[in-house]
């Protein structure tokens, strides 16, 4: 049975190897560019699962958390020449303890009055970045302007972003599947299930949340700092705006909540069917790559609520055992 | 021994709980009655930490633990089920035991296989790999007793735990609930099922609009007046007499 999931996950890894090994053969930009994108995605999207997928904690501000990577880690290097891997460091801190305070408060609120909570937390430092001129930049943003090299986290060649958001990514679904088989997995779970039972078989949820919401917090600051990197130009639109928040709950819904790999394959279908339509609608049909993604979503959604990936692993398991039976 | 001494508490205008004094000790298998609203589901919301009472307290074994958070609660020993059952309905059997059992526990694969040995001895070794929400009702009230049992509780608060059963799945569960106070926890009950109640409890407490009625055993409780009179309505007491 054991072995069978095991065998389940190999084919689903194979596929992923599938759907990358192309773009990593063409030394073409705009796929690299895609590529980045979508496993960049599939980490922050992952992120925000250990609260919203495990802890069911819907929240409606992670940008915040994105964009206090992104402009920690950008200040930090534009003023004090400090080197992007330990602004990286304190923009993650910096939002992790962030993370930690605004749930230590939001996490009181119940049901969709968190969510809203949140979405408020997000504009409040959309709002902070946009009219705090003398460190911010204000609307003008920050231009990262730095020399090629290792020390700087900065590259010619896109597919140096690419293997960073990889490992970002690997490392987003290692935390998942360590949540897992823990006990903090187990007590964010059981919160989601029911929190009154939780605590009174001695969960003590709010505590399991607070640190799960650093944690969080801390990933998704490290993913800011990658795409600032990549981008050499933050601004507040392109790191805090809401469709970001919206947008990683979104790819972990499609993909399937509360489990490693759901976000992952959410990605994988989600970014680079958009970035492909809109490079082929975009300039003859403004707008209707929009359209379109509009439509797969819903669709998607209705005939999959569950979401694509546990839906396919129990196709799998279904068939493996239909095999089974037969011989 | 539980023992609770004057408790009251209010929602807003309305007195739930009315200077409530009750003792049970952990050797007994102590049943609660009384008609609905009576007041014995705050009783227990109070005693496991949900609900803050207006005055009072409440302690266990001499250590108070009045106004103490549900999770701590459950570390001193005190462990209840729900009247409408809450179990995590998208994990396993197992799984839901398993966190339970995590309270005393370190590692999941301890609390995996204390699971494994709570399911056994309720019998439900064989749907550990189901998940919560295929059970029957029936299962569910079972699972969520071996959730708690999971917890290593001396004391098992049960609301209303046969509630919705058919005759031969009460029977089941007082089964339970006997060989459970047999390894030597208390037993604290509401039952609405009276011939489960008079056959299960060593004694019994009456609420009645959130005061004490009465208490006793079986015998002395079912043929109190004040009793009837509370169940069936003045009328009835007066043609039963």
């Amino acid at each position: 049975m054991l072995e069978k999931i095991i065998n389940n996950k190999v084919k689903i890894i194979a596929f992923l190897i599938f759907v990358i090994a192309p773009s990593l053969l063409s030394k073409d930009d705009f796929y690299a560019g895609i590529l980045f994108q979508t496993l960049l995605w599939a980490g922050m999207s992952g992120t925000w699962n250990l609260l919203g997928g495990y802890a069911g904690q819907f929240s409606l501000g992670h940008a915040a958390f994105f964009g206090i990577g992104a402009y920690t880690s950008s200040l930090l290097a534009s003023g004090l020449h400090l080197t992007p891997w330990l602004g990286m460091l304190a923009g993650a801190s910096l939002s992790a303890m962030v993370g930690v305070i605004l749930g230590a408060i939001c996490f009181r609120l119940r049901g969709h009055f968190f969510s809203l909570a949140t979405l408020a937390f997000g504009q409040i430092v959309y709002i902070i970045a946009l009219s705090w001129r003398s460190v911010t930049n204000g609307s003008e943003g920050v231009l990262i302007m730095s020399s090629p090299g290792w020390s700087e986290m900065a590259f010619n060649s896109k597919m140096a972003y690419v293997y960073l958001a990889l490992i970002y990514m690997l490392i987003v679904v290692g935390v998942s599947f360590y949540l897992d088989r823990s006990r903090l997995g187990y007590f964010l779970v059981a919160y989601r299930e029911n929190d009154e039972a939780a605590r009174a078989i001695g969960v003590n949820t709010f505590l399991a949340r607070v640190i799960v919401s650093g944690i969080s917090a801390f990933l998704m600051a490290a993913g800011g700092t990658l795409y600032a990197q990549y981008m050499y130009y933050i601004d507040p639109d392109s790191v805090l705006s809401i469709a970001l928040s919206v947008q990683a709950p979104l790819i972990a819904i499609v993909g399937g909540l509360g489990g490693a790999l759901g976000p992952v394959f959410g990605s994988f279908l989600i970014l680079p069917m958009t970035q492909m339509l809109r490079a082929w609608l975009g300039t003859s049909f403004s707008g209707l790559h929009l359209i379109i993604y509009g439509v797969i979503l819903i669709v998607v959604l209705l005939l999959i609520p569950e979401g694509i990936f546990p839906k396919l692993t129990e196709y799998l398991k279904k068939r493996t055992e239909k095999e089974n039976s037969k011989c | 021994m539980l023992s609770v001494r004057g408790i009251h508490k209010a929602y807003g205008g309305l007195q739930v709980l009315t200077n409530v004094n009750i003792e049970a000790p952990t050797d007994r298998i102590t049943g609660l009655i009384g008609p609905n609203g009576a007041g014995k589901t705050t009783l227990f919301n109070v005693i496991t930490g949900f609900v803050k009472p207006d005055s009072g307290s409440f302690s266990f074994n001499g250590r108070d633990l009045t106004g103490v958070a549900p999770e701590k609660v459950c570390v001193y020993g005190i462990a209840r089920t729900f009247q409408l059952v809450k179990t995590f309905n998208n994990l396993t059997v197992e799984k839901n035991v398993a966190i339970g059992a995590l309270s005393r526990e370190k590692t999941i694969a301890q609390a995996h296989s204390k699971a494994r040995e709570i399911l056994n001895f309720l019998g439900m070794n064989h749907k550990r790999a189901a998940l919560a929400r295929n059970l029957t009702l029936s299962d569910r009230k079972r699972l969520e007793v071996a959730r708690a049992l999971a917890t290593n509780p001396k004391m098992l608060l049960l609301d209303e735990v046969m509630c919705g059963l058919n005759p031969t799945e009460i029977n089941g569960m007082m089964e339970v609930i006997r060989a459970i106070h047999r390894t030597g926890v208390g037993i604290l009950l509401i039952e609405h099922i009276m011939s489960a109640v008079m056959s299960l409890s060593d004694h019994i407490i009456v609420l009645n609009n959130g005061q004490k009625l009465t208490e006793g055993n079986a015998e002395k409780v079912s043929h109190d007046p004040a009793v009837i009179v509370a169940y069936l309505g003045e009328e009835y007491a007066r043609a039963y007499n």
